[in-house]
């Protein structure tokens, strides 16, 4: 092989000072220093370099010589003998290179640090300036640019993180989508003339000055584990010895690789059983997703959560599982494509809502949290159901906007003031309303300045009182209004304290009883009025009675003398009997007037628990020889309410004129039975008096068979006022009486007698 | 029947003292009755008879000075004791019972008209 081959260039016009250029500079120093000793030493001289020819290829040289001497023994010239010894040297380094790869790859503590190994080794053996290595998402959908990287110089680190930032590819984009598809080595010996859309890093990788690159897929015999990929600033290499090494890596290094990653895949499996256990223990749902999205793992809550089965869940997409409107939530986090525009970030918290099996929303606490683990990028998905804690916040609001409303539009007029300078902290609406002061202008005021002068007094004693830690009672005080006119209100006041005790502020509320005021003023007038008025009316009834009771006792005892001095003849008598009669009526209807009125006096009297059976028995026995002329059978059950509440004088007197009415009122030819039974309503104890006598057509005289001095059979005597009195009993205790009756079958009274005590 | 030695009769009912005085007479109770019209009348008579009365009817109800008020007056009086009283009237209110039992000289309570066994219980009461 002449020089011209070897280097590109003819030998003559190459001086020995020129071929320094075709030194690699990596040797260039030590070609420097051994070439300088080799021609100032008498001996041969044997150097090994490499140099890169005219033709931009790397060879490696073996470089032989001596220096003749002139017979003055200066250096005549130099004899050198350059031998290209690249394929001896490169089954050296590869002898050297796989055992070194396989002792750094037995001994390397996890997968990456052998790729790293790996990596570099090439690296450094092929004068490759930058290296890379992209390996399968979990999914095996995309390519991601491992962590993992061969830099020669520190500008590379940069270039590096940069490119990782630009996210992963598809399987089939760029140059190690061409290597993934393909499945084996391929050049790139000229990187400027492919497009950019089949290789997306082209600017970033120009601007590196990377003219060629060489990539190959890693495959140890179970699928492609990773590929390397190698740039370089030469169009250098046609690269035979790295097909072979290829070779020689898939197979000699490949079953140490496989090893390493089965260790790997165990120490994963270990992992994620080890995460399984903690994922299904979480009190929260937890997804783990890829990047796509695509739910790996999940746990029971979010079974709870979504209402899908185990199975339907797992393969899902996530992004089905949330509402439509939180679309880019996920690829905010996981920025699976990297070109959607979307502002990304490596964690994410916030309420979102989701789509549980059979469509309804509900609301979800989401965090999203994009990891890295072993070469593949996850998506750690919690969710937390809060939909409960969701109603009660809405119902925290509502009873606060409630109360809020309650306390603005209460019928009191609400005041806080401070203890110390008597000013008006806060006040509601009504209290704005109600005394026509703007809430300014309330604020701030010291609270006596809403006091009328008459009640200031009492005003201030009260608020010194709850200043020193008294209780007050209500209080009515005075309030003048902005337009000088007076709120009569009742005070209630209260304090607020701290911890310790001390008076934080006095609460207080004012309601307005002006109306009320105004209405009791009234209503006593009206007592007043109504009480001079029957007084008047009892006067008047007493006297009319009295007054006329004395005449007619006198004009009685007047007839009486006049028939006993014989002063009645017998053309007279007759007249005289009628006078006397007429006199006896009027007697008697006096009589009952005062009767009336006398028991109108005894209407004060008190309600007491007494026994229905108690009081029949009074009766009867009052009545002795009545019941027996009569042969009257009366049957009474008061199993049903045995007591009632009732003054006993009034029941005795309404039971017997009730009973009495019933005799009085039999059937001629009929004995008469007369039952009395009582029971009890929600309101009122009863009581039922019927007979079998002649009845009353209630038609004819129902208006008026409670009235005063009523009587309905010619042919019996009596006063008429017994229903009248038994009725005005009854409602002055707020009872009543009710009747019915048909002519010749009966009458029934029944009484009601209230259960609530009765108020006056 | 007993007999009373003086009766007197305080009554603005004309009628009435009438009535009374003939029915005493006709009872014969006493045989001096006299009368005066109202309570005032009454006290002027106590203090000028030179024999006081024995028994005293009353009403109650008269002008000028009612019976209660005569009484209240013959309590504190020097004639406390020495006569007894009934009181007489047309209506009996509860009140006015009440009221007359007040009165130590006071002996019955009767409603007018008198009658014979109404003048028997009187003399019965043992006051006289």
């Amino acid at each position: 092989m002449n020089f011209q081959n070897m280097f590109g260039v003819r030998r003559k016009n190459i001086s020995l000072e020129k071929y320094h250029r075709f030194v690699h500079r990596d040797d260039e120093r030590f070609y420097r220093s051994a070439f300088g000793a080799a021609v100032t030493g008498k001996n041969n001289f044997e150097l090994d370099y490499r140099v890169v020819t005219d033709h931009r290829e790397l060879i490696y040289v073996r470089n032989r010589g001596y220096l003749q001497y002139d017979g003055s023994n200066k250096p005549k010239r130099l004899i050198g003998l350059i031998q290209n010894i690249t394929p001896l040297k490169q089954i050296q380094n590869e002898i050297t290179l796989i055992n070194e790869l396989a002792l750094g790859i037995g001994n390397a503590k996890d997968f990456d640090d052998a790729l790293d190994l790996l990596l570099t080794k090439i690296c450094e053996y092929n004068d490759w300036e930058y290296g890379e290595v992209w390996i399968p998402t979990a999914g095996g959908a995309r390519l991601e640019r491992s962590r993992i990287y061969y830099g020669r110089l520190k500008k590379y680190k940069g270039y590096h993180s940069r490119q990782l930032k630009s996210g992963s590819i598809k399987t089939h984009e760029s140059l190690p989508g061409k290597i993934w598809s393909q499945k084996k080595p391929i050049w790139f010996p000229a990187l400027h003339r492919i497009s950019e859309k089949r290789y997306k890093e082209k600017p970033l990788a120009a601007e590196m000055k990377f003219e060629s690159a060489f990539g190959f897929p890693v495959d140890p015999g179970m699928g492609v584990l990773g590929i390397f990929l190698f740039f370089n600033n030469t169009r250098i290499l046609k690269g035979n010895n790295l097909v072979r090494l290829t070779d020689i890596i898939t197979s000699q290094i490949g079953s140490i690789l496989h090893r390493k990653y089965g260790e790997q895949l165990l120490l994963l499996k270990e992992a994620e059983e080890w995460m399984s256990s903690i994922i299904e223990a979480a009190p929260t749902g937890i997804m783990l997703t890829d990047v796509e999205g695509k739910i790996l793992r999940i746990n029971e809550q979010i079974e709870g959560i979504f209402q899908f089965e185990r199975s339907e869940l797992v393969g899902a997409n996530i992004g089905a599982l949330l509402a439509v409107e939180h679309k880019q939530l996920f690829e905010r986090v996981s920025n699976g494509h990297g070109d959607t525009g979307v502002k990304t970030t490596t964690r994410l918290r916030g309420e979102y809502l989701a789509k549980p099996k059979g469509g309804s929303k509900i609301p979800v606490e989401v965090g999203l949290n994009k990891m890295t683990f072993k070469n593949q990028t996850y998506v750690l998905a919690s969710l937390v159901d809060i939909r409960h804690r969701k109603q009660a916040e809405s119902k925290i609001k509502a009873s606060e906007a409630k109360y809020m409303d309650l306390y603005e539009r209460s019928p009191d007029m609400l005041v806080s003031i401070d203890p110390v300078t008597q000013e008006i902290i806060d006040c509601n609406e009504t209290t704005v309303k109600n005394t026509g002061y703007r809430k300014s202008k309330i604020i701030g005021s010291p609270v006596f300045e809403l006091y009328h002068a008459a009640c200031m007094a009492s005003a201030r004693e009260i608020h010194e009182a709850l200043i020193q830690g008294k209780s007050v009672g209500q209080s009515e005080l005075t309030l003048q209004k902005k337009d000088g006119s007076t709120i009569e209100v009742l005070l209630n006041a209260r304090t607020i304290n701290d911890e310790k005790g001390k008076i934080e502020q006095l609460r207080m509320s004012w309601r307005d009883i002006t109306a009320l005021k105004k209405a009791r003023q009234d209503l006593e007038i009206t007592l007043k009025k109504l009480a001079r008025t029957n007084k008047e009316l009892e006067q008047f009834a007493y006297v009319a009675s009295h007054d006329l009771k004395a005449p007619i006792a006198n004009l009685s005892s007047l007839l009486y003398l006049m028939d006993l001095d014989k002063g009645i003849n017998d053309a007279g008598r007759p007249i005289y009997d009628r006078a006397v009669a007429s006199i006896d009526q009027m007697n008697h209807t006096i009589k009952t007037l005062n009767e009336v009125l006398s028991l109108k006096n005894n209407f004060h009297l008190e309600s007491e628990k007494i026994e229905f059976n108690t009081i029949l028995e009074l009766v009867k026995s009052g009545i002795e020889e009545k019941i027996k002329d009569t042969s009257v059978t009366i049957r009474s059950d008061f199993s049903k309410s045995k007591t009632v509440k009732f003054p006993a004088l009034h029941l005795q007197n309404i039971l017997q004129n009730l009973i009495t009415n019933a005799i009085k009122y039999k059937k001629p030819d009929l004995a008469p039975v007369i039952e009395i039974v009582s029971d009890k309503n929600k309101k009122y104890v009863t009581l039922k008096i019927k007979d079998n006598g002649t009845g009353i057509d209630l038609e004819q005289h129902g208006e008026k068979l409670f009235g005063l001095f009523k009587r309905f059979h010619l042919e019996t005597e009596g006063k008429g006022i017994g229903l009248y009195i038994t009725k005005s009993i009854m409602e002055n205790y707020q009872g009543k009486i009710e009747v019915s009756s048909a002519p010749g079958v009966g009458t029934t009274f029944q009484l009601y007698f209230p259960k609530e005590p009765y108020h006056e | 029947m007993t007999k009373i030695s003086r009766v007197l009769l305080i009554d603005d009912d004309e009628t009435s003292n009438f009535i009374t005085q003939k029915q005493l007479l006709i009872l014969k109770v006493t045989e001096e009755v006299e009368t005066v019209s109202n309570g005032w009348e009454a006290k002027h008579y106590f203090m000028n008879c030179p024999v006081l009365p024995d028994l005293v009817f009353v009403d109650i109800n008269m002008p000028i000075m009612s019976g209660f008020e005569f009484l209240d007056w013959f309590e504190r009086s020097e004639f406390k004791g020495r006569s007894k009283f009934s009181i007489y009237s047309t209506s009996i209110r509860k009140e006015d019972k009440e009221m007359a039992h007040r009165y130590s000289d006071v002996i019955t309570y009767i409603e007018k008209p008198l009658t014979e066994e109404k003048m028997n219980k009187i003399l019965e009461s043992g006051g006289l």
